[in-house]
């Protein structure tokens, strides 16, 4: 019986090597790839401006709307609502001409969402939003659309040209538009606690540093018996209201720390050295800034329990008064409006540097992309570069609370009658825009390397020399794969 | 006219299971086989182009103080600690409650019942209510522990470079005792009562009938879960995948399918993600030969 099967079973493998031989594509003689130097070329079609082929379009093909798909990562619930609003207020808009059905999406799966849908050649939305780093690895892997044909001067002045920067490729294609800008945090802070304290806070013309951000935590950090860390008799180990309680974890530690040290560097920490090699840089700058933030905890001003502590939990601590200040993107003010109502919080400048008051931010971004398994780019990039004019623009980054690309949104009436926008106004007229150029293996470097050794530091298991020692020993391997 | 008849006699089986044989092909031997064709390959994604690159994602691995490396020996090791804790847990804790619900106790059934319980919760469902028990700040563990006096700071259990292995460990074994449960107790029902009878009569203790009756006739079904069991829990990833955030690849607890995965989708080396599978898979096969080999040994001296 075995020896009938054996034939048959011999076959089938073999058959099944051919098959997969077949389908793959794996070539026996060794070639340089091209996969992330230059990206697969997008179809012919996207390579047409939206002005030559409207044109040739017969006037009955009108007669029935191209039909959209927009894939949305809006995970706050006014972002949901107003990304749908924005689609609607499209559709009536070009009635009969373009219709954009709304899918919602996650961040968390957007990366299978669209490599699968690529791979598979199809099923996936005409509109993916996503981020400038996502957008960057998704066109050097030939997933997206080239926008350039598609803007005109007037869409390219929407957008500073730094924002354009980084969102576009090597080859000087742009891959993704403009929505928000998200690498702006800020400080959220209790006011009855710091007036209770009596404590100013930080404002524009009275910016604190890291020491004063530091001491003024200790003075908010309280016991069961009222009394603050520092002073005689405080209970270190029963505190009723910490001072300052960041998220401490492998993604805050890495974005919201190198937000710190630009600030005193005035540079991205990963970027090519002289000799044109990516490398990570603990300027001399910024070493004091990442001392202090890695020293939180260890000062006492910030619990261990923030290592590891979720978002959710960080704004229900905050609102349940056990901290007095917290550190957020600007999104959270969506977030925690939506979900603490009549809970009052104010927010202030992060901390720094009163004589050299500069904000350095880097050029990070959301927007939306195109696949180029999209068959209407020109109908898609006709509402991704709608949504980045100024009202639209303004609208959206309302629901999200984060800063507009469109420098004229902020003026507009939804964003300026808004005083908590007041601390956005003034980060971006302080504001030094970098042009980061994005590492692709980025994301390796910092989830496996770089955040949890720092994490290290924070825990008090090593040094930050140790710390900066071993991320150098392989950093320089890791960022040049 | 005889040789038609023959042939398509002889072809109807074939015939018959052609379809599950295709699907077979399609579903499962060509991922399987792709995917080792991967791993010498320095492919970035599922359907894209792809360079041969011979043994350069596995010498990679294996290869010293580089990144890759260092992550997948760390990641080895907590694989083989995982696995052997899990395991380890889920068959005692089985064998207890087996043993158990093998007695006629009042409300039998109803244990029986809950017992499954945690089985019959999705994976993903199962992770996130863990999460909530384990979080830092309001979970449930946390305060009992420190309500009842064990800890006096509250503690990050899971998902950051400081966290341990151990709470995960604790999900899966809760996770897989019903399992076990289930099997050693069919496995027990089938031994015959007169056995244990006669051993009573000849003056056997509670702990000798369970150690020269029970132990070894319970071997066969016990050695097949562990085999099964071995394999689920060695490629594990649900557990670990939730209960750890995306940007942390929860260094004291990142097994071989969670680095397989960083590598392949996060880190977008899906040739090396692929080599990583390979080799996990070449480690289980060598674990079922060895074990295979030894089971049928002791079936042929038995005969």
């Amino acid at each position: 019986m075995r020896s009938k099967f054996m034939p048959i079973i011999t076959i089938l493998f073999i058959a099944s090597l051919v098959f997969s031989a077949c389908t793959s594509t794996p070539t026996a003689a060794p070639q340089e790839s091209v996969a992330t130097e230059a990206p697969i070329e997008a179809p012919a079609e996207s390579e047409e401006p939206a002005v030559t082929e409207a044109p040739a379009e017969p006037e009955e093909a009108t007669t029935e709307p191209v039909k959209l798909s927009l894939y949305s990562l809006a995970w706050i619930q006014d972002n949901q609502d107003m990304t749908v609003e924005l689609i609607n207020q499209f559709n009536e808009e070009h009635k009969g001409k373009i219709e954009i059905e709304y899918i919602q999406g996650d961040w968390g799966e957007v990366e299978n969402y669209i490599t699968s849908g690529v791979a598979g050649g199809g099923g996936i939305a005409d509109i993916v939003e996503g981020d400038t780093g996502m957008g960057l690895g998704w066109y050097d892997q030939g997933f997206l659309v080239d926008l350039t044909p598609y803007i005109t001067d007037e869409i390219r002045a929407t957008m500073p040209e730094e924002y354009w920067a980084s969102r576009t490729a090597r080859d000087g294609k742009v891959f993704l538009s403009g929505t928000v800008t998200g690498s702006e945090i800020i400080v959220f802070y209790s006011p009855a606690a710091l007036e209770k304290a009596g404590i100013e806070p930080s404002s524009p013309d009275n910016l604190w540093s890291w020491e004063q951000l530091v001491e003024n935590a200790k003075l908010l950090t309280l016991d069961a018996n009222g009394k603050h860390l520092g002073e005689d008799g405080f209970d270190s180990a029963n505190v009723a209201q910490w001072g300052f309680m960041p998220r401490l974890d492998n993604e805050k530690i890495w974005e919201e720390g190198q937000i710190f040290v630009m600030q005193a560097t005035g540079q991205p920490m990963i970027r090519k050295g002289d000799d044109g090699v990516w490398d990570i840089f603990f300027d001399e700058a910024g070493i004091p800034v990442l001392e202090s933030y890695l020293n939180i905890v260890n000062v006492g001003i910030t619990p261990d329990k923030a290592i590891g502590l979720t978002g959710d939990s960080q704004n229900e601590a905050f609102a349940q008064g056990q901290a007095a200040m917290i550190l957020r993107g600007y999104f959270n003010i969506s977030v925690l409006k939506g979900l603490y109502p009549v809970f009052e919080f104010a927010v202030m400048p992060i901390p720094m540097s009163s004589e050299n008051k500069e904000y350095y931010v880097d050029n990070w971004g959301q927007g939306f992309s195109i696949p180029v398994t999209s068959e209407h780019p020109a109908e898609a990039a006709e509402f991704i570069f709608w949504v980045q004019e100024a009202i639209q623009n303004a609208k959206y980054a309302s629901s999200i609370s984060m800063a507009p690309v469109n420098p004229d949104a902020l003026q507009d009436p939804v964003l300026l009658d808004d005083p908590n926008w007041d601390t956005m106004r003034f980060y971006r007229s302080i504001e030094k825009l970098l042009v980061v150029e994005y590492n692709t293996n980025q994301s390796e470097f910092v989830t496996s390397v770089y955040a949890p050794t720092l994490m290290a530091v924070v825990s008090g298991e090593k040094t930050l020399d140790q710390a900066m020692e071993e991320i150098k020993a392989l950093s320089k391997d890791i960022l040049n794969q | 006219m005889h040789s038609y008849t023959a042939l398509r006699k002889n072809s109807t089986p074939y015939l018959l299971i052609l379809p599950t044989v295709i699907t077979m092909i399609i579903f499962s031997v060509y991922p399987f086989v792709s995917g080792i064709l991967y791993s010498f390959t320095d492919i970035k994604f599922v359907g894209g182009t792809a360079t041969w690159v011979g043994l350069e994602n596995f010498t990679r691995l294996f290869g010293g103080k580089v990144n890759t490396s260092i992550n997948f020996y760390k990641a080895f090791q907590k694989n083989i600690l995982w696995t052997v804790c899990v395991i380890g847990g889920q068959l005692i804790i089985g064998y207890i409650a087996a043993l158990l619900l093998n007695e006629k106790l009042p409300g039998q059934a109803i244990f029986r019942t809950l017992i499954m319980l945690p089985w019959a919760i999705p994976s993903v469902v199962m992770a996130l209510t863990w999460q909530w028990m384990y979080d830092p700040f309001f979970g449930l563990i946390n305060y009992y522990l420190k309500e009842l006096g064990f800890i006096k700071e509250y503690i990050t259990w899971v998902g950051q470079p400081n966290s341990t292995i151990w709470p995960l460990v604790i999900i899966g074994i809760w996770r897989g005792v019903p399992f076990l449960t289930l099997m050693l107790l069919s496995g027990l029902q089938s031994i015959p009562d007169e056995l244990y009878e006669a051993a009573k009569v000849d003056g056997a203790s509670v702990i000798q009938r369970f150690r020269y009756l029970t132990l070894p006739l319970m071997r066969p079904v016990t050695m097949v879960v562990l085999m099964l069991t071995t394999m689920w829990w060695w490629n594990s990833f649900d557990i670990q995948r939730v209960m750890t955030p995306v940007l942390s690849l929860g260094y004291n607890s990142m097994t071989l399918p969670i680095l397989a995965w960083h590598e392949a989708f996060q880190w977008k080396h899906l040739g090396r993600g692929a080599a990583i599978s390979v080799i996990s898979l070449v480690v289980m096969f060598v674990f079922i030969i060895i074990n295979a080999r030894r089971e049928l040994g002791d079936v042929k001296e038995s005969r």
